[in-house]
């Protein structure tokens, strides 16, 4: 039997969308309460109805289960049909926890971080609103569909970056943010236009099955699938896009959640996991994901290894995990990019939210012991998260990240060896740059202050979602234990439905290989952890007597590898060079010539006809008549 | 039988009487007038070619210009009151708002 609840599986986007048209058409009859648990409430409800649908397919389907529901006829002309219609598959499911389920977490996080300060409605609409687009990414079952979604992304993460619309730099970074994603929309729009002219159909379905059966150009596959990396890098913050992830957590702390747990990484990876086929059939198109991910993942590393603010660190950290993400797309291991996902999508939330928690209770206090005594609760959840993220056995972020490690080496018998090197020192310096981060947190002597330090009692809506997220970091793991990893299981049909690969049995007699292999990555993490150890606990004056002998290397890094000054002087400059010259060349001498000799003929004219206007009726009757019989007389010489 | 191109010619002089009518004469009540002879002369017309073309469409439309002209001229002596309760005129010519 197939699932129920599958033909209302509208409802899942009902849900945010009506959140979202409540809270702003009636945002001044409601109170902040009500805003906010009607904005929670949009997306749990959809939480809950996915909830259901999952369990109904774990329980009552023996067999893989992808359902298609379309709900109404978009465009429909002779060439081409193209229906506002869902696709509803494992990996759907997946998808739908995961984004509804941390949304919803989130969003009881701003209830209680945001109460009481300006933007309060706009954060929940807003939040509402993105919700439902990333969901509509998800189920879309064409490409315009996700085209949509995406776009609708776009514009939320606009709207959530520059919240405080009265601040100059977050106007500024929402700014940047909408070019970079308006630049990946245009990729991905040449993307499906490429697709369209060679499949004739958006669809999915069709697309994946007739680029199997015939033998298509590799060439134009190639182009399609570069053109779509290129596009969910840009919209990843991948390099070398990466500069405006640090734009990202300018605004409050829910919002720097939301965008970088959720919007850079679920929209790109989900997209190209959708579209593996078509990634499965460009060796060069899968070779250069998996460089750019590698790249952008020591790259990120080493930006986050220098940052001293930790919500940078952070935003560089959900990057370069994303890029570990990347890496596995690359390389096949697309279960392992989602499992990452998942497990990434608990651990950047958690140190976000703690991180959020403790600017909350004491925002004079920066860094200091004082914020580990006081306020424990923050201090154990970065620590869970520090030691999630760096992949301490049993946690989450261990099974998730070894997976790619061990994948990658498996990939190519030399590449991947290679790959799999950098992707250890990587993890290493994951390890380095989070505990560095932890210790000059938590761990620095404070600046003595005179008065006594005021500590704000946490809401529970605050300490909640903590105490979930951390929750989960270690429940996930236990989804994709090696070996018997359920998650494998349940998305493998999706991944073996058009292409037979054999990426998906791992050879049980490589066990030990494969343990020698991974307690090679816990030694390097080790290494990474005592350097960060002696250089940030036992020995705090070291790390700066190290930066005077290394000052350019450490400069090019903190300058995010000198990219923002690559893109000020390679586009910036040019263009506005370009728009001094037309404004001094084309406005001013003849445009506004032009605007200036408009009005003046204009009046000459007018003044003119205003003659006609004698206000007799006699006049205006024998004109009348008048054109009557010219009109006549041209009908009747005309006809003669 | 009196052929129908009489009647048309009769009809265009009226018509052409009722314009000059509407474009020389001053007193409001005779443009009024004048305008009722144009539509008359068009009713003529129809009626005219009703006859000739042997269908009863024409017939109909006249009842209908007629029942029209009489609301028309309802409508057009009610204002004619009015500027005259307000202005105490009937000449067009004094009544030129529109180029002031």
């Amino acid at each position: 039997m197939t699932a129920l609840l599958i033909e209302y599986i509208w409802l899942v986007l009902i849900f945010p969308l009506l959140g979202f048209v409540a809270i702003g058409f009636l945002h001044t009859k409601l109170s902040e309460k009500v805003i906010g648990w009607l904005g929670t409430a949009a997306v749990f409800l959809s939480f809950l109805f996915s909830l259901i649908l999952f369990i109904e397919v774990i329980w009552f389907q023996e067999t893989a289960f992808a359902e298609t529901r379309a709900i109404y006829s978009w465009l429909s002309t002779a060439e081409v049909d193209i229906k506002i219609s869902f696709m509803i598959d494992h990996l759907t499911l997946v998808m739908l926890l995961v984004v509804t389920g941390v949304g919803c977490l989130i969003h009881i996080y701003a209830m209680g971080f945001m109460g009481g300060q300006k933007g309060f409605t706009r954060i929940f609409a807003f939040m509402n609103l993105s919700i439902f687009f990333v969901l509509l990414l998800v189920l879309a079952d064409n490409f315009l569909l996700v085209l949509s979604g995406w776009s609708g992304i776009n514009i939320c993460s606009y709207l959530l970056i520059s919240l405080n619309y009265e601040q100059d730099t977050d106007i500024q970074a929402g700014k940047k943010i909408f070019i970079f994603s308006r630049f990946a929309d245009f990729l991905l729009v040449l993307a499906v236009l490429f697709v369209f002219s060679f499949f004739k159909t958006f669809d999915f379905e069709q697309i994946f099955r007739t680029s199997i059966r015939t033998i298509s150009e590799p060439g134009l596959t190639t182009t399609i699938c570069l053109l779509l990396t290129f596009a969910v890098a840009c919209k990843a913050a991948m390099v070398p896009f990466h500069v405006w992830a640090r734009d990202a957590v300018i605004a409050p702390i829910p919002v720097s959640v939301l965008l970088t747990g959720l919007f850079l990484s679920a929209p790109s990876i989900y997209l190209i996991a959708r579209c593996h086929v078509l990634f499965l059939q460009s060796p060069m198109a899968m070779s250069i994901l998996s460089i750019v991910g590698l790249f952008t993942a020591f790259l990120a590393a080493t930006i986050a290894a220098t940052s001293d603010d930790v919500k940078r660190v952070l935003a560089y950290a959900a990057v370069s995990q994303i890029g570990f993400m990347f890496l596995a797309l690359g390389v096949g291991a697309f279960d392992s990019a989602i499992f990452h996902l998942l497990t990434q999508a608990i651990v950047i939330p958690l140190f976000f939210i703690s991180i959020g928690n403790l600017e909350y209770s004491a925002k004079e206090i920066k860094t200091g012991v004082v914020l580990r005594q006081k306020i424990p609760s923050s201090y154990r959840i970065f620590l869970i998260g520090a030691l999630t993220l760096s992949g301490t056995p049993m946690l989450s972020g261990f099974f998730s990240r070894n997976e790619i490690l061990w994948r990658t080496l498996g990939s190519q018998p030399l590449g991947g060896f290679v790959f799999w090197l950098i992707g250890v020192l990587i993890s290493g310096l994951t390890v380095f740059y989070i505990f560095r981060s932890f210790f000059h947190k938590f761990y620095t002597e404070p600046a003595p202050t005179k008065n006594p330090v005021a500590i704000k009692r946490l809401k529970p809506t605050m300490s909640i979602p903590l105490y979930i997220f951390a929750f989960l970091a270690f429940a996930v793991g236990l989804l994709g234990l090696p070996h018997h990893s359920k998650l494998k299981n349940f998305l493998e049909p999706v991944f073996t439905n058009y292409v037979k690969t054999d990426l998906f049995d791992l050879e049980p007699q490589m066990l030990p290989l494969e343990i020698s292999f991974t307690a090679i990555v816990i030694l390097v993490s080790l290494i990474g952890f005592g350097f960060s150890y002696l250089l940030y606990f036992v020995k705090p004056e070291m790390p700066g007597r190290i930066l005077l002998s290394t000052r350019p290397l450490n400069n090019f890094i903190t300058h995010n590898w000198y990219m923002d000054e690559l893109y000020q002087s390679l586009l910036l400059k040019p263009a506005r060079y370009l728009a001094n010259i037309s404004v001094q060349l084309i406005d001013v001498k003849i445009l506004d010539k032009i605007r200036l000799l408009i009005p003046q003929y204009l009046e000459t004219l007018s003044v003119w006809l205003n003659k006609l206007q004698t206000g007799l009726i006699r006049n205006y009757i024998l004109s009348f008549v008048l054109s009557i019989v010219m009109i006549f007389a041209y009908f009747l010489l005309k006809s003669n | 039988m009196i052929p129908a191109s009489y009647y048309l010619y009769l009809s265009a002089i009226l018509f052409v009487l009722g314009i000059i009518g509407v474009l020389v004469r001053r007193n409001l009540i005779l443009i009024l007038i004048s305008i009722e002879l144009m539509l008359n002369a068009v009713n003529l017309t129809f009626v005219t070619f009703s006859n000739y073309w042997g269908v009863y469409d024409g017939q109909v439309f006249v009842l209908f210009i007629m029942v029209a002209a009489s609301a028309q001229v309802g409508v057009g002596l009610a204002l004619v009151k009015t500027i005259f309760k307000k202005k105490a005129i009937v000449d067009v010519d004094k009544f030129n708002l529109l180029g002031q």
